[in-house]
C-alpha cells in the first residue's frame, strides 16, 4: 500500500509505504542485492558488471510513475492522493566494501555526471515537481544495506524544507535585490572561522547556524541553480572538494563517518533561478563515542539546541583537509 | 580540461530488470571501461 496522505495541522504531505517493512535489512555481503550478479551466485538487481556507476528503480518504492489506488478514501479534512513520483538507487561502484571517500576522486566525478543526467531526466517527467538526490550512510543512520549507494527521490511537489529555504531566498531577493546563499557564503568566507575547505568554485563550512555538531554545507561561490548548469570546472571542482570533506569526516575519530547528505537544487519547471545549489552533510556523530539524537525540542518543537559551536567544529574538520591528486595532475 | 580527459565521455545503457517492470541504466566512462571490468569481475567471483 501507497500513498500520500495530507496532514492539515502542518499542511504538508506525508507518503505511506507499508511494502518498505519487508525491504532486505543488512544482508551478508554474499547476498548484497546491490553488488553485480556473480557466476552461478544468487541474482542480485544488477545483472552485468561491466559499469562504473548504475542507477535503477528501487524495488521498495515510497514513489512509483505507476502508483496504486490509495488504500483509504479522501475526505475534505484529509485528503489522500495517489503517489506519484520515481524512487532511484544510484550504486556508486561495483565494490561492495569501499565508500564515497574511499573512492579515488575520478570516481566522484563520473556520480556528478550521472547525478546531472538523472537530475536533467527526472525534472522532464511530467508528474515531478521535485528531484531530491541523497545519501544516508551508516547504520547510525539506518541504512540497510552497506554496499556504497546513494538515493533519488522526485516527488509530485516542492517538500516543506525546500519551500522554506526557496520562500526564505525569495524574501532576501525582494529586500535586499541579492542572493540569500551567495551572501551567506561571501560572509562565511570573509569570517574565515567556519570554513572547512576552499577551491576556485567552491567553499565547504560549517554553517553559522549549524544544527548538528559536524553539519557541513557545501556552497557554489558562483550563483547556480542546479546542476545543469554547472561549467566542467565547477564539476570538477565539486568532486574534489566533496572527497576533501568525506576523506576529512573519516579522519576525525578514525571510523567510517556516518552522515546524511543531501542536494538542495531549485524546483523543476516555473522560476526559482533565485535559488542557489548546496549540499548539506547531517552526520549523526557530536563526538568519537555519541550520537546527537533528534529528541523532543528537535522533533516536537523544530527547535534544534546544537551542544557545540560551529567554529570549533569547523577547526577541528579543516586541520584534517588534505590536497586531492587526481591522476593526470 | 586534463582531469576531465581522465575520466573521458558518459556513455548510458538503458535496460529493463529482470522483473519487466523496472529499469536500470549502466552508466560507464571512456577512459575507465576496461579497467573497471576487470576488477569488477574480480570483485564479483570473490562474491561466489
Amino acid at each position: 500500500m501507497s500513498e500520500l496522505r495530507w496532514n492539515p495541522l502542518l499542511g504538508e504531505w506525508l507518503a505511506t509505504a507499508t511494502a518498505r517493512q519487508d525491504r532486505t535489512f543488512l544482508p551478508p555481503k554474499d547476498f548484497c542485492p546491490l553488488c553485480p550478479t556473480a557466476p552461478g551466485g544468487f541474482p542480485t538487481e544488477v545483472p552485468e558488471p561491466v559499469y562504473d556507476i548504475v542507477v535503477f528503480e528501487n524495488k521498495f518504492p515510497s514513489l512509483s510513475p505507476n502508483p496504486p489506488e490509495p488504500a483509504i478514501e479522501s475526505t475534505e479534512l484529509y485528503p489522500v492522493e495517489k503517489s506519484f513520483g520515481e524512487c532511484e538507487v544510484v550504486v556508486y561502484t561495483p565494490n561492495h566494501n569501499s565508500t564515497l571517500a574511499a573512492e579515488p576522486v575520478e570516481q566522484i566525478y563520473k556520480l556528478v555526471q550521472v547525478w546531472t543526467d538523472r537530475f536533467r531526466e527526472l525534472s522532464k517527467l511530467d508528474f515531478v515537481r521535485y528531484v531530491f538526490i541523497f545519501e544516508n550512510k551508516g547504520e547510525a543512520i539506518g541504512v540497510t544495506l552497506h554496499h556504497p549507494h546513494g538515493q533519488i527521490y522526485a516527488y509530485p511537489f516542492v517538500p516543506p524544507r525546500i519551500e522554506k529555504e526557496l520562500e526564505q531566498s525569495r524574501l532576501y531577493l525582494e529586500k535586499h535585490n541579492r542572493c540569500l546563499l551567495c551572501d551567506i557564503v561571501a560572509e562565511e568566507r570573509r569570517d574565515g572561522r567556519r570554513i572547512v575547505a576552499e577551491n576556485d568554485s567552491f567553499a565547504a563550512y560549517i554553517p553559522f547556524f549549524a544544527r548538528y555538531p559536524y553539519e557541513l554545507h557545501i556552497a557554489a561561490k558562483r550563483h547556480l541553480p542546479d546542476l545543469t548548469q554547472f561549467s566542467t570546472a565547477e564539476q570538477i571542482d565539486l568532486a574534489s572538494i566533496l572527497k576533501q570533506v568525506l576523506v576529512a569526516f573519516d579522519k576525525l575519530f578514525d571510523v567510517s563517518f556516518p552522515y546524511m547528505m543531501v542536494l538542495h537544487q531549485k524546483p523543476s519547471g516555473g522560476d526559482y533561478n533565485y535559488y542557489h545549489f548546496h549540499i548539506e552533510f547531517y552526520p549523526p556523530m557530536r563526538s568519537a563515542t555519541k550520537l546527537k539524537f533528534l529528541a523532543g525540542s528537535e522533533t516536537g518543537a523544530g527547535m534544534f539546541i546544537n551542544d557545540t559551536l560551529a567554529e570549533e567544529k569547523a577547526f577541528e574538520l579543516r586541520r584534517l583537509v588534505e590536497p586531492v591528486i587526481w591522476k593526470n595532475d | 580540461m586534463k582531469r576531465a580527459d581522465s575520466v573521458g565521455k558518459t556513455h548510458k545503457r538503458r535496460e529493463l530488470m529482470a522483473d519487466g517492470r523496472r529499469y536500470i541504466i549502466y552508466y560507464t566512462f571512456d577512459q575507465t571501461e576496461k579497467s573497471t571490468t576487470e576488477s569488477v569481475k574480480n570483485e564479483a567471483e570473490k562474491n561466489v
